[in-house]
């Protein structure tokens, strides 16, 4: 709840890429299995993957935003402010990867040889 | 205290003993520290230094050699390509020119050369005295010679590797690999990536314990965070080949069937692990390149870079995104077009990052006053290259046309826009830029003009018509053409204007040795740079700084021009770095850093002669494992010295 509230700075650099990692390597080992299924498993796959991405996103956001800093020394803070802002860059960009192979894996149903 | 008042320059350990830099004269202080960092003259100290500035220079001097040897070897080619069906060259060499060409460029010199700009710069630009790990640090450089000459050698002896710099079963196999040709191949791989695995891992724990004081996250020189990237992307690519590279020898040497598919393997196999290492190479590469260019274009605009965070941010997302395009080199290989499909995508969504610093860049020049020396117009050059590189990268990230031109020359036209334009650009750019912190002179920026010039014109009239030719249809690799394929005049002029970048390469090279003896005097900070390594003297004392800097800004000599702050209490009877910590580089404690030590270089032959020995029987490894294992006692056996006291 805590981290919900204030943030969390490394979040998106760590959601992101990792939920790129994970649905890559799943929708790739799934692709022939996609044309049997007869539906666009690897599209939904990551959908949910860039939702986990999102999310990590979001919370660096909040981390960026929040300002209780208490009696942290300036320099934490400043490295907090940058890791949760480069977080906030990282989720954001490997979101759109994310959806950029959503769509691949909406035009191709996985029967194409 | 008064009786080592430095009359002496080589004070005694004990009159030392004890004696930290809190208070103590400039003058003495450096007398102090000299005799604890430095390293004994003569050929013993040559073997035993673990100063990172020494063995980053003879890094950087290995690697050049190599690239002097690649160099020759496309020169080899070209000659023989200039006329269709000529007979200087045999397909046998041939396939062995193109071999070693493409293994030592990538192996030997750029892969190396990066590092060696890293393990010279990276304590310099954080404000320490050594990097982590300074014995691990010379082992590599001896393991790294020791593969590079290995694989020459066997060259030399008519057993080159000649299955491509990428090695591919079954052509490498025990079915179709001639001799030992693939084995030495393999087993360079294995000492060059123990050696970048040990650099990567001196690098990210030097980079995240020993900035200086103020050092934080967001403080640190973009050029840092380009090689702590690239560390990291050592760090879990290089074990994919190395795993490759051992699994094809147990296939040559004791039969195993990894890669043998009537046996239950699978051939693709093979090309999966190599490009799940091979594409990451390729950033390896050229991350660090990106670094030079943000480090060098501040100082050449007078204004700090823009987007510090964009770039940042992009190194990071390259860095990540590197593993995920490997099979974009598969893409003639029947996969299934849906699981192509995904890595098109990545593979074109990488133009985002790169094109973030691109734009970073161009607005850095914008909101500058741009100083046209050597070092920018390599940038320059590096920039208009690279972005023509990527195009085509881009192009080539699209299934049909890469079917279309697999395996052509347009192919090997991209991958030179992308190394040549986006990393040795940038090499030379850094050459001419850090020559004076290195050697304490400058080069000439006439012959740089020239170099530049030279280089640069040749290196588009080499390679844009490759471009062409590959559309064509000319395929890579290929000894000779018949006249009737209309490839011959096209052939004529990439050779002619091979040699211009000769030329071009030939001037850089008379240039360092001309200033190395006659090149003006640089003083501490000849390009007014804003960095901590122009704080020292040119070249660096063997202790790199007397007292270390406190950093209060990200361009910390623009900041405070006069005199920065500085950290004191560290001892100088012996050798101390200070560890802070990752986030806001807080202090926490004194570390000490390790002595010069014959060991690692002991411990490099013994695991140089078992990995050797490895290619003619797998005894050695047995056998060679009690060399190695009394090398590494003996080189972390405790010696009584300060360190071990305390």
């Amino acid at each position: 709840m805590q981290a919900i509230r204030t943030g969390v700075s490394w979040a998106g650099l760590v959601s992101g890429p990792a939920a790129w990692a994970i649905t890559l390597q799943l929708d790739y080992s799934i692709a022939f299995w996609q044309c049997h299924a007869g539906f666009r498993v690897t599209a939904l796959f990551s959908l949910i993957g860039a939702a986990a991405a999102t999310a990590g996103v979001l919370l660096s956001w909040r981390a960026v935003r929040d300002r209780r800093h208490g009696t942290s020394p300036p320099l934490k803070v400043r490295a907090r402010a940058f890791l949760a802002r480069t977080s906030v860059g990282i989720g954001a960009l490997f979101t759109l990867i994310i959806l950029a192979q959503m769509v691949a894996g909406l035009i191709f149903s996985g029967c194409e040889l | 205290m008064s009786g080592i008042a430095g009359k002496s320059a080589e004070p005694q350990q004990e009159a030392l003993k004890g004696v930290r830099d809190t208070g103590l004269e400039e003058a003495r202080l450096r007398a102090f520290l000299a005799h604890t960092w430095r390293t004994p003259k003569g050929l013993y100290g040559w073997l035993v230094t673990v100063d990172h500035k020494l063995i980053g220079r003879r890094y950087i001097v290995t690697a050049f050699l190599f690239l002097i040897l690649a160099g020759l070897s496309a020169v080899a080619m070209r000659f023989q390509l200039a006329q269709s069906e000529a007979g200087h060259i045999g397909p046998d060499l041939y396939n062995q020119l193109f071999t070693m060409h493409g293994t030592t460029m990538m192996f030997l010199f750029a892969v190396p050369v990066m590092e060696a700009f890293a393990i010279y710069l990276v304590p310099l630009m954080i404000g320490t005295r050594n990097v982590a790990f300074p014995r691990l640090n010379a082992f590599s450089y001896w393991v790294y010679l020791f593969g590079g000459l290995m694989i020459w050698v066997a060259f030399a002896f008519e057993t080159g590797a000649d299955a491509g710099w990428f090695s591919y079963v079954p052509l490498a196999g025990p079915e179709y690999g001639i001799g030992k040709r693939p084995d030495f191949w393999a087993q360079m791989v294995t000492y060059t990536e123990v050696s970048a695995l040990a650099v990567a891992v001196e690098i990210i724990a030097t980079v995240f314990k020993q900035r200086a004081p103020g050092m934080s996250l967001d403080r640190i020189p973009l050029y840092v965070w380009s090689v702590l990237v690239t560390a990291f992307v050592i760090l879990f690519a290089m074990p994919a080949v190395m795993v490759s590279s051992t699994m094809l020898i147990l296939d040559r040497l004791v039969g195993t069937k990894f890669f043998d598919p009537t046996a239950g393997g699978d051939a693709l196999l093979w090309q999966h692990l190599f490009w799940f290492f091979g594409h990451p190479e390729v950033y390896i590469i050229f991350i660090p390149a990106t670094g030079f260019v943000s480090a060098i274009l501040p100082t050449f605009v007078r204004r700090p870079v823009f987007g510090y965070l964009g770039i940042v941010l992009s190194l990071v997302a390259i860095g990540f995104l590197s593993f995920g395009l490997w099979v974009h080199h598969m893409f003639a290989t029947g996969l299934p077009q849906l699981g192509e499909s995904f890595f098109t995508a990545s593979s074109l969504m990488i133009a985002i990052p790169s094109g973030i610093q691109i734009f970073c860049w161009i607005a850095t020049i914008w909101g500058g006053r741009p100083i046209f020396a050597t070092p920018m117009l390599f940038v320059l050059g590096f920039i208009f290259t690279f972005v023509i590189g990527g195009l085509t990268g881009v192009m080539v990230a699209s299934v049909p046309l890469d079917l279309q031109v697999h395996d052509t020359y347009f192919v090997v036209a991209h991958f030179h826009y992308v190394l040549v334009g986006g990393a040795v650009f940038p090499l030379l750019g850094a050459v001419y830029y850090w020559f004076p912190k290195i050697s304490g002179r400058m080069l000439s920026e006439r012959l740089g003009r020239w170099n530049f010039w030279l280089v640069f014109v040749g290196f588009n009239l080499t390679f844009f018509p490759m471009h062409i030719l590959g559309l064509q249809g000319m395929p890579r690799r290929v000894y000779t053409y018949p006249p009737a394929s209309g490839w011959g005049e096209m052939n004529l002029f990439i050779s002619l204007s091979s040699l211009v970048v000769v030329a071009g390469f030939a001037l850089f090279f008379l240039n360092i040795l001309l200033s190395l003896r006659n090149g003006r005097i640089a003083g501490d900070n000849p390009w007014r740079a804003s960095t901590l390594e122009w704080a020292t003297t040119s070249p660096p004392p063997s202790y790199d700084f007397s007292r270390l800097p406190v950093v209060t800004h990200r361009e910390p000599l623009w900041a405070e021009p006069d005199l920065l702050p500085v950290v004191e209490g560290l001892r100088v009877d012996a050798r101390e770095v200070l560890a802070g910590t990752v986030a806001d580089a807080v202090p926490q404690l004194r570390v000490p850093s390790a002595d010069n030590s014959i060991w690692p270089l002991l411990s490099a032959i013994a695991v140089g002669g078992a990995f050797l020995g490895s290619i003619y029987t797998p005894w050695a490894v047995v056998w060679g494992a009690i060399p190695v294992s009394i090398g590494f006692i003996c080189w972390f056996w405790p010696k009584g010295e300060p360190e071990d006291e305390e």
